[in-house]
């Protein structure tokens, strides 16, 4: 079970940030937002949640190289 | 009203003289080597990297398809793409540095030959032959878009034979020139003229036909209010967003770009500027869609919403826009010859030939690659059109075996085999027969059994070890470095 367990604890992580990632990415829209038909619905949704992990991808980023 | 072919013809003439002294500038830099042909040496700056990763990225698609779906479909085409870009940015997070280490250690060319040194030879030539089964047709698609869209602007004046030889002619001189030298450079002033060139097109639209972007946002809201809401069922935006969410790592012509960056900080700009340019594309791209939707609406083609709009702004404007789409073509097309023809060369004919005689071979196969591209090209093939949407799909099954040579000693080399072999074959089946199991896409069964069979063959078989040593070479290589 050596394997198992360091397959996930290298896995873990990254795969929790995707699957939590395609949550917000999908899931929540259809679950809470196929009705809004509004700039301010779903377009606006799926555009904040780029921009704030752009950001969240520059402040790591910026520390590569230190 | 269409456009006068005889401007379309001196347009791209113009861009063919253009991208042929950039190319010609750049076979001055180019040394010896293939690593100099392949790569540039592995020694582009940041902006030059992370342009020809744009380039390579985004490609007719965005200002032809993505329009056309957002045209159709509606607001779940931004999130399609979107989360693409979220995706995208978090994986160059993660492997980026990985990615760029490997290259500095083992001196690996292409992908496939990256999966060689971790998993052995087999695993290499079937990633390898994945590769090239999948994105033949793909490039194939890049000439069909722009012999349809100067079809379309020229109401047939212009053959779409013409615009398929044109893409053809004009990425073999990208390519063949001076390798990703010349390939880099032209892909960074293709990445600005084309979103330069769309940018000053919604601008248009927004203050020409809408009044200005309040305008449009009230139009739209009042008159298409529908197009705002979620059209797609849940099945399709998984099945469609899936295979572009692991794109980064799964195509090889946009993960060895991965291999090019002089240093770290070159590497760090090509992130940071990449999910910017994808972001604002993205933007304008769906924003266009939705402003062709209110003014064209009821085309029986959605792909044709671009070449329509493109018909009611002036020449000058069309011809500009026309030359960002061409050049998004061109460049994507130029990339993954170039990309197929290391991979054929390094990984299926010969690993031990002369350098110098690899750069023959890369060339003599970009010949072929884009001879057969113009024979797919020439069918207009229904088929053609499912093995491109295929082919995203078929690229996917690679993804647990590339993640997990970074993170997973145990994985073995049958289960990288396998993993990618298998599922490939089971994604294109259900392409060709046309099949959804319990109502899922190709792509979805594809990446559940690509990773089934990658753990349970790893757990079940031995692995040699080389897994440790080269996850712990490739950490030192990162502390070292700084990541």
């Amino acid at each position: 079970m050596g394997g198992v367990g360091s397959w996930l604890s290298g896995f873990l992580w990254g795969a929790l940030v995707l699957v939590f990632v395609g949550v917000l990415a999908a899931v929540v829209p259809y679950l809470f937002l196929v009705d809004f038909e509004s700039f301010w619905g779903p377009y606006l949704y799926w555009t904040l949640i780029t921009g704030f992990f752009m950001l969240l991808g520059f402040l790591v980023v910026r520390r590569w190289g230190d | 009203m269409s456009l006068e072919p005889i401007y379309l013809y001196l347009a791209m003439l113009f861009w063919f003289v253009v991208i042929i002294v950039l190319s010609e500038y750049s076979r001055r830099e180019l040394g010896s080597g293939v690593d100099e042909f392949v790569l540039a040496g592995r020694d582009l700056g940041g902006f030059v990297s992370a342009m020809t990763y744009s380039a390579t990225t985004f490609s007719s698609f965005m200002m032809v398809g993505l329009v056309g779906l957002t045209y159709s479909g509606g607001v779940a085409a931004v999130g399609f793409e979107m989360t693409y870009i979220v995706f995208t940015v978090l994986l160059l997070i993660v492997f980026a540095p990985r990615f760029w280490s490997a290259s500095r250690v083992y001196g690996v060319i292409t992908p496939p030959e990256l999966l060689s040194e971790r998993y052995g030879f087999n695993a290499g030539v079937v990633s390898a032959v994945i590769c090239l089964v999948m994105l033949i047709p793909y490039m194939a698609i890049q000439m069909m878009g722009v012999g349809f869209l100067l079809e379309g602007m020229t109401g047939g004046s212009i053959p779409y034979m013409h615009g398929v030889y044109l893409v053809g002619l004009l990425s073999i001189a990208v390519t063949v020139w001076a390798g990703m030298r010349s390939v880099a450079l032209t892909d960074a002033l293709q990445a600005i003229v084309m979103l330069v060139s769309a940018l000053i097109l919604l601008l248009y639209v927004f203050y020409v036909f809408f009044g200005s972007p309040g305008g449009f946002i009230n139009t739209i809201s009042v008159e298409n209010p529908g197009l705002l809401g979620i059209t797609w069922d849940f099945n399709m935006f998984v099945g469609l967003t899936l295979p572009w969410a692991f794109f980064a790592l799964t195509n090889p012509q946009v993960s060895q770009r991965m291999f090019v960056s002089r240093d770290v900080v070159s590497l760090k700009r090509m992130v940071i500027y990449f999910a910017l340019f994808g972001f604002i594309y993205t933007i304008i791209s769906t924003l266009l869609g939705l402003s062709a939707a209110n003014l064209i609406p009821g085309l029986e083609d959605p792909d044709n919403a671009m070449p329509v709009l493109l018909t009611m702004v002036p020449e000058v404007l069309g011809l500009v826009v026309f030359l960002g789409i061409f050049a998004a073509s061109v460049s994507t097309l130029g990339s993954v010859l170039l990309t197929l023809s290391s991979i054929g060369g390094r990984d299926l004919v010969s690993q031990d030939i002369s350098s110098r005689k690899e750069v023959l071979l890369n060339r003599g196969i970009i010949l072929l690659l884009v001879a057969a591209c113009i024979v797919f090209a020439s069918m207009r093939l229904d088929l053609i059109a499912v093995l491109a949407s295929a082919a995203s799909a078929g690229l996917l099954v690679m993804a647990p075996t590339i993640v997990g040579a970074f993170f997973w000693k145990k994985a073995t080399s049958q289960a990288a085999t396998i993993s990618m072999a298998i599922p490939g074959i089971i994604v294109i089946t259900l392409y060709a027969l046309n099949l959804e199991p319990l109502g899922w896409w190709p792509a979805v069964w594809g990446l559940i059994t690509a990773t089934a069979l990658y753990i349970i063959i790893s757990l079940t078989t031995e692995s040699n070890g080389d897994g440790e040593q080269f996850i712990n070479e490739i950490q030192r290589e990162m502390d070292k470095n700084g990541f």
